[in-house]
């Protein structure tokens, strides 16, 4: 193999390592939406796996109805999002009526083990028939209960 | 084959080979982070199966207004004492408000609700002494148990 094939064959290498990290650069930004959402879509497959909420009570009398939830996953809840549903109506819950049970003060967060109070303004409903609540997180995880 | 056809099979292969090696690196590390989820989530579902209490008995003392707690561990998962809840007629019980929160058959390992140990929660209640009320409890993890009782005569 003479010096002119050792140079020429240089020169295409070059020219292919070239051409390649140009097309790479052209699919760069493919690459790089692509990743943000697989990175997305697994933070939150991810918080949804470490999410678990229970209903653990739910006082519906003397004049008022609350809603007792505990986070028992791994994952800290931000409450400002939670829905509540009654008998499959969405009702209103402002952000203050989230509240820690033990001190009454409003709770923006439910950590994990955590209790917090739903006052929604509503009036508490007939107790001669039977009822359903249905709380849901922000990433959709939800429980049910009856009373 | 010339040369420009082999040139351009390298420069697709290359090109394939570098955009597979980026997406795969971050669909492992995502897979790995999936895998450790998913495993956290057994890993608390398996505590809440292996998880079971009972509430014994409910003391009351008319007198003084005393309604006290006794709630076994009888299943097969350590609890955490201070995340469990109380509730008396559908009514939270503040920790503050408790008279008295303690194991009261320690063997071993004390600070955590190991099982077959009971746990004594007491607290000065004023209700109806006349009608039935509802006792309930739940544990750091979910699981609840609740009882019927009524003042002693």
């Amino acid at each position: 193999m003479g010096f002119s094939t050792i140079a020429a064959q240089i020169l295409f290498f070059i020219a292919v390592v070239g051409i390649s990290a140009g097309v790479i650069a052209v699919f760069g930004s493919y690459i790089d939406q692509t990743k943000s959402a697989m990175s997305d879509k697994q933070q939150y497959i991810v918080g949804q796996l470490k999410t678990d909420i229970v209903i653990s009570n739910i006082d519906n009398q003397s004049g008022h109805l609350f809603v007792f939830v505990k986070n028992v996953g791994k994952e800290q809840l931000k409450t400002d999002c939670i829905n509540l549903y009654v008998d499959s109506g969405w009702v209103t819950v402002t952000p203050a009526r989230i509240t820690d049970p033990s001190t009454g003060s409003e709770a923006t967060y439910l950590d994990s083990e955590d209790t917090i109070k739903i006052d929604p303004q509503a009036a508490p409903l007939g107790e001669n028939s039977v009822h359903e609540a249905k709380v849901v997180t922000c990433n959709g995880v939800w429980d049910t209960e009856s009373f | 084959m010339g040369f420009s056809t082999v040139y351009g099979n390298i420069i697709v292969l290359a090109t394939f080979i570098i955009l597979l090696s980026t997406l795969y690196t971050v669909y492992s590390d995502n897979m790995s982070d999936t895998g450790s989820a998913v495993k956290a989530q057994g890993s608390f579902l398996a505590e809440r199966l292996g998880t079971s209490i009972g509430i014994s008995e409910i003391a009351t003392t008319t007198s003084d207004n005393d309604v006290s707690f006794y709630v076994v561990n009888d299943g097969g998962t350590t609890l955490d004492v201070n995340c469990t809840d109380f509730f008396i007629d559908r009514e939270w019980i503040k920790r503050s408000e408790m008279a008295e929160l303690v194991l009261t058959n320690v063997t071993f390992d004390p600070g955590v609700w190991n099982p077959g140990e009971t746990l004594k929660m007491r607290v000065d209640y004023d209700t109806d002494h006349g009608a039935p009320h509802e006792g309930k409890v739940v544990t750091c993890n979910g699981v609840s148990a609740s009882v019927i009782f009524q003042w002693a005569s």
